[in-house]
């Protein structure tokens, strides 16, 4: 070998040379390395990091005297587990106690965690680390997401609480309107041409107000949390047909009152495997597939059609609802899915319809939007998602 | 003779309670408004005196959990006493410590306990059904305390330690 070749190190140097290179990295990070040592004592592994030496000047037995949280770690969870044969590392949580500053007068907080293991040779090893900065991390994501469940909690609470009053409004509401619908029906059937003709009237407003309060009712009580609970249900394909199908024959007569005629498109049935699911419930789709038809009847004019269409897209089942009508205000576009919002003309029971259909399908992770229809008329367009796995179409050949 | 004792007290119970606050209060004095989630565990001391014996007791303020899962078993390995929290002003957090207290009594049977429902100030918000607290009072003794006004926090505190160090309990140094 050449005298001026670099010397090859022996396995021992290499090995002493790593721990030592080791040893620094850890103290750099803020790790103290103890071993536990025959006489049941423990001694510091390599550097000492400086956290440590300006809290514990005097050495890992001062440490053990000041440190409750440390002395009971190492009597009840390090020592037990050196006993043991070599197993997985034991955490003990982050800690943190009042220990006196450098002057030895004021307190200061101390945050630090513990890991009892054993090394490469067996010997049982506690590993201390300062947590410093991440320790203010970790308290402020625990901070913010325990004030965010209170937060939650306390919403929570003042939704019960309208809850209930809305119930006894409408209760309140209800009582006396029963006893006024009974007496009216009484007096429509009298002999008399103006007290029936009159007691038509009065019996018609009634049942309006009480349509109004179930429109109420349906929108803003327990209805939609009883929604959010089943987000996860379905029903089969033919299902929401027959529902579409049920909501035309409804309102068929009060088309034809209008001159106008509601016609179904049923792009699902042969189509989609009949077993497909949707996600949603056919009671609340078939309330808001109503709200979105009597919406279209409300403004389509004589002669018209009222189109139901029906699709399967490859995210979901689709709903629309056309009309032949004005379409909407263009002023009224950005807000025609918020509570109250009703157009200037024709206005419907009290602006809550698109509201209670908007709360509907997103419950069910679907989406509705408004459209205009190629005529210049009005199309409400709603998709509800397929239930289990969206990549599978299972359409029929 | 003045007997000098060492004792280890646990606080358990949901984030939010009070936990700290009233460890706070009880140990320096101090009640603040701000609330400030623990992380792992708070130790903090105090010396008490209870008859003949001086005890430094050791508070081990516990993070609030919500399962009785993320509560660390070994953090209570070698106490004397535990204080279970509430808080009056949820009921759900009274529900969660009556868990809490089945499933502590599995491991640590014998150990000494006393519920806290803490913001006893808060009376118009107070949400403890009395025929809840009537089945919870079967179990363990109750103690309504505010951190805020100092309500029953040194009386808990004091009795708790009375309970750790009741003649028929150890009275060695159970911490070490």
């Amino acid at each position: 070998m050449p005298p001026d070749s670099p010397q090859p190190f022996s396995d021992e140097s290499v090995r002493e040379g790593a721990a030592g290179s080791l040893d620094s990295v850890l103290a750099a990070l803020d790790y103290l390395v103890l071993e536990a040592v025959e006489d049941a004592s423990l001694r510091v592994r390599g550097a000492v990091p400086d956290w440590f030496e300006s809290i514990y000047g005097g050495g890992i037995d001062v440490a053990l005297a000041e440190s409750p949280f440390l002395t009971c770690f190492v009597k009840e969870v390090a020592r037990p587990l050196w006993k043991e044969a070599p197993t997985v590392p034991v955490r003990s949580g982050i800690w943190t106690e009042a220990v006196p500053d450098a002057s030895g007068n004021e307190l200061t907080e101390l945050h630090l965690e513990a890991i009892a293991m054993h090394g490469a040779n067996g010997a049982g090893l506690l590993v201390i680390q300062f947590m410093g900065r991440r320790f203010e991390e970790i308290q402020m994501l625990t901070q913010r997401a325990n004030e965010k469940a209170l937060e939650h909690r306390q919403l929570s609470r003042e939704v019960q609480k309208k809850d209930v009053l809305l119930r006894c409004i409408v209760h309140d509401l209800n009582n006396p309107l029963g006893a006024v619908l009974l007496n009216l029906e009484l007096l429509a059937t009298s002999d008399d041409e103006q007290v029936k003709a009159a007691a038509s009237l009065a019996l018609e407003a009634a049942r309006r107000q009480r349509s109004l309060i179930k429109s109420i009712t349906e929108v803003f009580s327990s209805d939609l949390s009883r929604l959010s609970r089943n987000r996860g249900s379905a029903e089969v394909v033919g299902e929401f047909v027959r529902g579409g199908e049920y909501v035309v024959n409804m309102h068929l007569n009060q088309a034809l009152r209008r001159s106008v005629s509601i016609l179904l498109e049923d792009g699902l049935t042969g189509v989609v495997a009949g077993e497909r699911k949707v996600i949603g419930e056919l009671e609340p789709f078939v309330r808001a597939v109503e709200n979105l038809v009597l919406n279209a009847l409300r403004y389509a004019p004589r002669d018209s059609v009222v189109i139901v269409r029906l699709l399967a897209l490859d995210e979901g089942m689709q709903v629309q609802v056309e009309d032949a009508g004005p379409g909407v205000e263009p002023e009224l576009v950005g807000g025609l899915f918020d509570p109250f919002t009703q157009g200037t003309t024709n206005r419907g029971a009290m602006g809550l319809g698109l509201y209670f259909c908007r709360m509907t399908v997103e419950q069910w992770g679907g989406s509705i939007v408004y459209e205009q229809a190629s005529g210049g008329g009005a199309r409400f367009v709603f998709t509800l998602p397929w239930a289990g796995d969206a990549s599978q179409h299972n359409y029929e050949t | 003779m003045t007997k000098k004792l060492k004792k280890k007290l646990c606080l358990i119970g949901s984030f939010g309670v009070g936990k700290t606050i009233l460890v706070s209060k009880y140990v320096k004095g101090i009640f603040s408004e701000k609330y400030l989630s623990t992380v792992g565990v708070m130790i903090s001391q105090k010396t008490v005196e209870i008859g003949d014996c001086e005890v430094l007791l050791m508070v081990w303020d516990l993070a609030g959990e919500d399962d009785f899962q993320g509560l660390r078993l070994s953090f209570i390995k070698g106490a004397s006493g535990v204080l279970f929290v509430a808080d009056g002003t949820r009921a759900e957090t009274l529900r969660l410590t009556q868990q809490h207290m089945e499933r502590l009594g599995e491991f640590y049977s014998d150990i000494p306990t006393l519920l806290l429902l803490n913001k006893a100030d808060l009376q118009d918000q107070w949400d403890i059904a009395e025929a809840h607290l009537d089945e919870v009072r079967g179990k363990v003794k109750v103690f309504r305390t505010s951190a805020k006004t100092g309500e029953n926090v040194e009386e808990a505190f004091v009795r708790i330690t009375e309970m750790m160090i009741a003649p028929d309990e150890p009275t060695t140094e159970a911490f070490l």
